[in-house]
């Protein structure tokens, strides 16, 4: 089925889509692959908030310097997205230990030494599940960052004497429009992700065991702190914008 | 002058947010009165020996000792720190108090006030308007499930769900106009129309396995997995395909309005250099979103020398499925969308 659907894609891309779509679908294969050796570099024994921010950062490069070009649209979007890593790596390193939702719950997933598995790894599954956090946050970060400087470089050309402080707002303003489908489509993606967990829920538990449940923990925290890093993007990027497009 | 006025009154408003917020998070802490099991605060830890002072029910303020044993790499097992609250029943043969779970509630609640709060303060209105969307479609979808429950269809409700979903949200977004309807028509189009390719591709390819599907309620056929399938497919490509018709429909109908006599060829050309901004770094957040939540499971696969292959063909399965028709959704989203304005613009303005 997926062959399928794969060839599919792809007729649709050569019908409907021009150079740059084609190019985009490249550039997400590439970041399957960064995403894939970040994975091994964490399973040979690299940190793997450190291998996933790497991956992160290459990704980000991919994303915005191949897919996109290499312009100062793309340098802000570039630098608001490593400042919008590192203020979100913060807030979620704290929330993560102070939930305890790494790992699996008990009953996810059937790797258990009673099946004659090795349940145990050496490697750190807070960090795993902070990095899982991050691989979530940074897609919809370059998405918000990229439409920010990108429409905020349009403003400026159209008005070459713009204050750096109405140019801040004017970035603002912009971000307010997005933000509701950026919210929207994390919201959609996560629901259909975990529709069969929601099932399960409404089976076997009521609502105080699933609301204190580690995978509805998981789940929640995770989509909301993409959100909010979505949203720490728009500020962030205006300001970045408002210092650099100045200059030009 | 106007503008301290108008500086006051925001830090007003401010503040009045921070407050509310400060207290629905306390609310959320402290309230232990409205769960009928019973609840410990953990005072000290040692290994694995934990200290805990009761704070709801009859036994209140009495202290209980707790054993938790974990593995350091805490896949299936939680470390408990000082402060965390913990729900533990008391069990008679053994004469002893067991840890049932941690609380995570005012966690959830902490990051979700955090989240609106800047909604508001970044998106003011806009923000607003997100939050009692988001609002109303978790009631909606708690409410299917609670029908799902009751023995409705899975893929019935999930239907009913992207109508409302979709009406709702681009009413909110956009307000009642003609740039509403006519993405309400594309959005449901484009999401019918990967829909109907997918189901048509399942009843051809062969049989799914669904072992690997987590939390599939057991025992189930492979009927109810297909169709939980096909409303996983619908929803999740629903957020990105709104996105996608929103931009091009308003798009569209700008140009149309403009220029009453523009060709198809010129209105095709433009909308699309503006899809082409959009549609890389979407496909990438459709991408990554999925993909994520199969990094521990990959890890512990590997570890237990499972071939790579093999993890990505079992695990990976759906995640790829709901991926690769999220990316068709964004690509059938666009010609649909300037199919939709060219044909019926017209027609919505004689009314």
């Amino acid at each position: 089925m997926i062959l399928i659907l794969s060839i599919i894609l792809i007729l649709l891309v050569f019908l409907f889509g021009s150079n740059r779509t084609a190019q985009s679908i490249v550039t997400t294969m590439i970041n399957l692959g960064v995403f894939f050796c970040t994975l091994i570099a964490i399973y040979l024994g690299l940190n793997s908030i450190l291998a996933t921010i790497i991956g992160c950062i290459i990704i980000s490069l991919i994303t915005l310097f191949y897919q996109n070009d290499f312009n100062i649209k793309t340098k802000t979007a570039f630098l608001s997205v490593l400042i919008v890593i590192l203020v979100s790596l913060g807030f979620t390193y704290f929330i993560a230990s102070f939930s305890n939702i790494q790992g699996f719950p008990v009953g996810q997933y059937e790797i258990r030494q009673s099946n004659g598995y090795l349940d145990t790894v050496d490697i750190n599954m807070m960090f795993l599940q902070i990095a899982v956090i991050l691989i979530v946050l940074i897609g919809s970060a370059i998405d918000t960052s990229l439409a920010v400087s990108s429409s905020l470089y349009e403003v400026k050309n159209h008005n070459k004497d713009i204050t750096r402080k109405e140019l801040f707002l004017s970035g603002i303003s912009i971000g307010r429009g997005i933000l509701s489908s950026t919210i929207n489509t994390l919201f959609f993606i996560f629901i259909a992700e975990y529709m069969s967990l929601f099932l399960y829920f409404s089976k076997y538990y009521n609502f105080s065991q699933m609301i204190n449940s580690k995978e509805f923990a998981q789940e929640v925290i995770t989509i909301a702190i993409a959100g909010i890093a979505s949203i720490l993007a728009i500020p962030i990027t205006s300001l970045i914008c408002s210092k650099k497009y100045n200059k030009i | 002058m106007f503008v301290m006025k108008i500086k006051k009154k925001s830090i007003l408003k401010l503040s009045a947010l921070i407050i509310l917020s400060i207290t629905v998070y306390f609310l959320f802490y402290n309230n232990f009165s409205l769960y009928k099991d019973t609840i410990a605060k953990v005072d000290s830890v040692k290994h694995y020996d934990i200290t805990a002072t009761i704070v709801n029910g009859e036994d209140k303020g009495n202290k209980i000792e707790l054993t938790n044993k974990y593995e350091d790499s805490l896949v299936y097992d939680e470390k408990y720190n000082e402060g965390n609250y913990l729900f533990v029943s008391y069990s008679l043969v053994s004469d002893s108090w067991s840890i049932m779970g941690m609380k995570r509630d005012y966690i959830i609640a902490l990051v979700l006030i955090i989240l609106f709060d800047l909604l508001i303060i970044i998106g003011f209105k806009q923000g607003f308007y997100t939050i009692i969307g988001l609002c109303i479609n978790i009631t909606i979808f708690s409410l299917s499930m609670f029908f799902y429950t009751k023995g409705t269809n899975i893929l019935i409700l999930s239907i009913f769900m992207v109508i409302i979903f979709s009406c709702l949200i681009l009413y909110l977004i956009n307000g009642h106009n003609k740039n509403t309807l006519l993405s309400i028509f594309s959005t449901l189009a484009s999401v019918t129309l990967i829909a109907t390719i997918s189901s048509i591709i399942m009843f051809f390819a062969p049989n799914i396995s669904y072992d690997f599907m987590e939390f599939m309620p057991q025992p189930h056929s492979t009927m109810d997995a297909n169709l939980l399938l096909i409303s996983e497919i619908l929803i999740g490509g629903l957020g990105v395909i709104m996105d996608i018709s929103v931009t091009i429909t308003t798009c569209a109908t700008e140009l149309i309005e403009k220029n009453s006599n523009i060709s198809k060829k010129d209105l095709v050309k433009s909308c699309k250099e503006v899809a082409d901004d959009i549609t890389g770094t979407m496909i990438n957040v459709v991408l990554l979103t999925n993909i994520a939540a199969f990094m521990p499971i990959f890890i512990l696969a590997v570890n237990n020398e499972f071939r790579i292959t093999t993890i990505i063909k079992n695990n990976m399965y759906f995640e790829t499925i709901r991926f690769l028709t999220g990316s068709m959704g964004i690509i059938i989203a666009i010609p649909l969308s300037i199919l939709v304005v060219s044909k019926f613009s017209r027609r919505l303005e004689i009314k």
